[in-house]
């Protein structure tokens, strides 16, 4: 299927098309679940070459043109087709594909986007957050092995993980010293824990190595030269999405408007507070825009891709406590009642949107680079 | 929409320099606040440079009708620039926001008799967008006369005609009408306001001769298309103001030095860097997503072109007062004396926000036009 010749309207229609013609396994309602029809999904649009729209050709993917990819990424965001399983797709296939070698490649690639083999990410750890370079997991080199020894934390999917990509220290303190792993997980000395975050769920975990070997034909680059490859991406995915992403943002909050409406708290003050949060919605939608533009233009994004993110992640924040606010003392009670199903969602994104401005790059981090990269001032850490 | 209209073309981009080099050079804000200190003035001088040999009187018009032939995708950035600089001139009133609601009213005659002085800059026209809509209007043989108080008239001090809008008796419709400067029975009764590089007055008219431009049944839609106009502008202007703000702010924190480093080093300047940073991205996203629409539809035929307007003026008018604000902070002391053109910003931004209307009314009637909640009876832009 040669995607990339097609016009957006033909590539659209022609993948609304394949997703149309797919069977519908019905909702999970549990995680076990939840991964069986991620990997359905996963599976089922890589049998018909519709998966990876940055991935490579050569191993699996579309390799589609930018504006393709913002299109593949609406249609599926409007499709509720859940995304693939794992931390894999995202960031060790790309690190893997450019810097792999051909045989790490061969092993991994296909099964990654399948959904076939699941993949963990092992990077941060207890002592090691924001300032990821000081990492502590040890990776001692005996011959053509690694002895792994430490422990990794905020692992998603590891619980369910076939293979993890990790981030561990062979040389020199700091950033120089990193070496890129892949480990099996079923290796011996491996023990992965649920970690219950404060919404109660369990969607994390931690990793613990207890001497674990690792051939070191499963390194990714040169020893000590892990840390400039472990955020390698493809073809600016994440601004692909941003589109998809704002017009989430603005059902989000059409789904509190019609709450403000329905829960009788319909005021002048909570009308204010609404009129604002679809301004910012509003701003989110076009700055999804000039991102795509510009990279569409000058193969770049400009600032709007650093601050969307400060944007998009207090938004959530806000908006979820106010829908909670809406709610008032009706909001407290938990999923599990037979009418709770809203005061649910709206408490459990309350709780769950406090780590949006801490997960994958704390906002206080976001506004250092920021500072340093866009304003110019000096570095001071990140 | 065409979302490469996001983008600065690499003429926009020239464009935009050759603006800024222009106010940098000719309109330093020593000189306009000189001149508005007299009266409101402007300097006729750098006015008649702005719109015949600069050219950005009527940029964004069709050249058919005396314009540049561009569009509000140019002009946006001529009112960013206008921002930054802070110039004082009738460019708001008069070019902005008069120049393209005249260009669609009244008689073939009148317009090919007003619009090429408008947009020359040899008349200068100020249009009562903002405020509430408070004057009325009377047969008077064959014409019209005005009556009553207008306030917030940008520029009456030194315009040469007024676009007004008038009720008639019983409330019988709202006509557009144009009144000479010079004719009997006006009153312009100024005061010292907030920001004296855009100064308005109350203007009082005593039966005053009046040329009906837009009937009964019309004028309520041109007042209405006038103020989204003058959102979009000030929204638009609001971008510039920010990204100065965020640029003085930046540069005195880089050379600032204070515990032996420059304060720029220090988290907290570098974090409220960072979110003026996010409030000038989200101030020019909102004035150039209006502009882009308004380049294909100029006289808000669409609903979506009207709300845009206005999210320009409230994204823009909020992200303009609070960066101004944290550039004063940023600057400490120094920020806060009266030779320092911080706090001049603050007050341009503060004024245009609030030219607008209170920040509640425009949240009001924002949501109102996107359908976050149904009309209310009586309410219009």
């Amino acid at each position: 299927m040669n995607w990339s010749a097609l016009t957006p309207e033909a590539f659209r229609r022609e993948l609304t098309g394949i997703l149309e013609s797919m069977a519908r396994p019905p909702r999970a309602t549990d995680k076990a679940g939840r991964l069986a029809r991620a990997k359905y999904w996963s599976a089922a649009l890589y049998d018909r070459e519709a998966a990876g729209p940055a991935w490579p050709r050569a191993y699996g993917g579309m390799d589609l043109p930018f504006a393709l990819q913002v299109a593949y990424h609406e249609v599926l965001g409007q499709s509720h087709i859940p995304q693939p399983p794992g931390s894999g797709v995202g960031l060790a296939g790309p690190t893997i594909y450019k810097h792999g070698t051909p045989e790490q490649r061969e092993r991994y690639l296909r099964p990654m986007l399948r959904g076939d083999e699941i993949w963990a990410q092992g990077f941060s750890e207890p002592e090691a957050g924001s300032d990821l370079a000081s990492l502590r997991t040890t990776a001692r080199r005996e011959g053509d092995r690694y002895i792994v020894n430490g422990q990794k934390v905020w692992n998603s999917y590891a619980d369910q993980a076939d293979m993890f990509f990790a981030l561990v220290r062979t040389g020199q303190a700091g950033s120089k010293g990193i070496t890129y792993l892949l480990i099996e997980a079923a290796s011996p000395g491996v023990t992965v824990r649920p970690l219950r975050d404060m919404t109660g769920h369990e969607v994390f975990c931690e990793i613990f190595f207890d001497d674990v070997v690792v051939p070191v034909s499963n390194r990714v680059g040169e020893e000590n030269g892990g840390w400039s490859i472990a955020r390698t991406t493809l073809g600016h995915e994440r601004a692909a999405g941003a589109l998809q992403q704002a017009a989430f943002y603005q059902q989000l909050l059409k789904d509190v408007v019609a709450l403000a409406s329905t829960s009788g708290r319909d005021t002048g003050l909570t009308r204010l507070r609404l009129a604002q949060f679809w301004a910012d919605a509003h701003v989110m939608r076009v700055m999804a825009m000039r991102t795509i533009a510009d990279i569409a233009e000058r193969g770049e994004p400009g600032a709007t891709s650093s601050v969307s993110r400060l944007i998009s992640t207090k938004f959530e924040q806000d908006l979820h406590e106010f829908a909670l606010d809406l709610l008032g003392p009706d909001g407290l009670a938990s999923a599990g009642a037979a009418d709770s199903a809203q005061p649910g969602r709206w408490l459990y994104g309350f709780l769950r949107t406090r780590a949006s401005t801490i997960g994958a790059g704390t906002a206080e981090i976001q506004r250092n680079i920021i500072a340093e990269r866009i304003l110019q001032m000096p570095r001071i850490s990140g | 929409m065409n979302l490469n209209d996001l983008s600065l073309t690499d003429e926009q981009k020239l464009l935009a320099s050759m603006v800024r080099s222009f106010f940098a050079a000719a309109a330093p804000l020593e000189k306009s606040l000189a001149a508005a200190e007299r009266m409101g003035a402007y300097d006729r001088e750098l006015w008649q440079e702005m719109c015949v040999e600069l050219g950005i009187g009527g940029i964004a018009l069709p050249e058919a009708a005396g314009g540049r032939g561009a569009s509000e995708l140019e002009e946006s950035l001529v009112l960013q620039e206008m921002g930054r600089a802070l110039v004082r001139s009738p460019y708001l009133s008069s070019i902005a926001i008069t120049a393209p609601v005249l260009s669609r009213l009244g008689d073939e005659a009148f317009r090919h008799e007003v619009l090429p002085r408008v947009l020359d800059g040899s008349l200068v026209a100020t249009c009562a967008a903002f405020g509430p809509q408070q004057l009325e209007y009377a047969s008077e043989g064959a014409g019209i006369a005005v009556s009553g108080e207008q306030r917030l008239v940008l520029d009456a001090t030194v315009c040469d005609a007024y676009l007004l809008f008038a009720s008639g008796a019983d409330g019988d419709g709202v006509v557009a009408a144009w009144v000479d400067a010079d004719a009997a029975g006006i009153e312009v009764r100024s005061a010292p306001a907030l920001d004296q590089l855009r100064p308005f007055a109350t203007v009082r008219f005593h039966g005053t001769t009046a040329r009906m431009l837009a009937g009964p049944e019309a004028g309520a839609g041109v007042r209405r298309v006038a103020r989204s106009r003058a959102a979009y502008a000030v929204g638009a202007e609001q971008a510039g103001v920010a990204q100065h703000c965020l640029d003085m702010a930046a540069e005195y924190a880089k050379q600032r030095r204070q515990f032996g480093q420059a304060i720029a080093a220090f988290q907290v300047i570098q974090h409220k860097c960072a979110d003026m940073l996010v409030e000038v991205e989200s101030a020019w996203s909102a004035a150039r997503f209006a502009a882009s629409l308004l380049a294909v539809d100029p006289v808000f035929r669409n609903a979506e072109t009207e709300w845009a307007a206005w999210a320009a003026g409230v994204v823009g008018g909020r992200a303009a007062v609070r960066v101004a604000e944290e550039c004063i902070q940023i600057h400490g002391g120094i920020g806060y004396t009266w030779e320092h053109p911080a706090h001049r910003y603050l007050r341009r931004a503060k004024a245009s926000q609030l030219l607008l209307g209170t920040p509640f009314d425009q949240l009001a009637a924002l949501g109102e036009m996107v359908g976050l909640w149904p009309a209310a009876a009586g309410t219009a832009g």
